[in-house]
């Protein structure tokens, strides 16, 4: 029997997170058809990659389109003055 | 005047080595305080706790935090503490510190906190053992937050969560998560007792700025929230208002 879509993405999300290679709570996961969408913001291009790897593991027969991006930390440009 | 930096949410692990040395150092001319929001590790392992740890040794600027969720996943939340605190930061759970700065004090209460919703859509102290276990451990974080923060006696009082006390700070994130965000007791605890400031993380898809009902300013400084290294804030006072 075919895992439907929903429990599907919400094993991939489970997975991300205990996976320690990851760690992620916060990927967002879509699974249509034969495809699993991802969506999100990583620390690193590190982190991107491992998304990758696990999503692939944990759905082998599925296309992964990443669309995890990398975050670009900066330093702060201004004070808020709380009164 | 009292110049806080804040951020949280860091989750450091090896890949993250120096990725904020050079911002934090910066801070020893724009900062008083540095406080850090919990969820210093990626899934919570000491080595993880040991590369953030090198990353703060040797600030100038005094630095507190709180563990987060993520650092309690492995069961080595003790250890990340005892590693972080060996880097000069003072890491706080049902704690205070009063820090000492240039013509005033400035106390913090620290504490995780956990979740349970916000009021007229949370959890009660009802049913199940493990219901009653949940709600009944933010209760315990909110009385011991509400205890110490009454123990600080300073110019300015902070507060420092890694879960939110209020809602507004959480829009973004999906509604049907709010409950494990945040809980309305940690500002309870808060506006009974008055602060100035009321720093978290753990919402990575809130926003930055709330209030508590009884008008103290929260800020959510999730990293992936603020998207800086951290956040700068200048709390005014009576005898030195401008910033």
């Amino acid at each position: 029997m075919a895992t439907q879509p929903t429990y599907l993405a919400q094993k991939i999300r489970a997975g991300l997170a205990k996976d320690p290679r990851v760690a992620e709570l916060g990927i967002q996961v879509e699974v249509k058809e034969d495809l699993v969408f991802l969506w999100g913001e990583v620390a690193t291009e590190t982190r991107r990659d491992a998304v990758d790897q696990v999503v692939r593991e944990l759905a082998p027969d599925f296309e992964v389109r990443n669309e995890v991006t990398v975050e670009e930390l900066r330093a702060p440009n201004s004070v808020e003055e709380l009164s | 005047m009292i110049r806080i930096a804040a951020v949280g949410d860091v989750h450091f692990g090896e890949d993250s080595r120096a990725s904020m040395r050079a911002d934090l150092e910066a801070l020893e001319e724009s900062a008083d305080l540095l406080l850090i929001a919990g969820d210093l590790t990626r899934h919570g392992v000491a080595d993880e706790a040991a590369v953030l740890a090198d990353e703060l040794d040797g600030l100038e600027v005094p630095t507190v935090a709180v563990l987060g969720n993520h650092d309690y996943h492995c069961g080595q939340e003790k250890e990340i503490r005892d590693v972080i605190e060996g880097s000069g930061v003072h890491v706080l759970e049902g704690e205070h510190e009063v820090i000492e700065l240039d013509g005033a004090t400035v106390g913090v209460a620290g504490t995780k906190g956990f979740g349970g919703g916000f009021a007229g859509a949370c959890a009660t102290d009802f049913g199940e053992p493990e219901m009653k276990a949940f709600v009944r451990h933010t209760q315990a974080q909110a009385d011991s937050l509400r205890e110490v923060l009454s123990d600080i006696e300073a110019d300015a009082r902070i507060v420092l969560l890694h879960y939110s006390p209020v809602e507004a700070t959480l829009v973004g994130e999906r509604l049907e998560i709010y409950p494990f965000l945040g809980s309305y007791l940690l500002a309870e605890a808060i506006d009974d007792v008055g602060a100035d400031l009321v720093v978290h993380g753990h919402a990575h898809n809130g926003k930055e700025k709330g209030l508590t009902p009884g008008g103290v300013h929260v800020r959510n400084v999730a990293q992936p929230v603020i998207q800086r290294t951290y956040n700068l804030y200048c709390l005014g006072s009576d005898d030195d208002p401008v910033c």
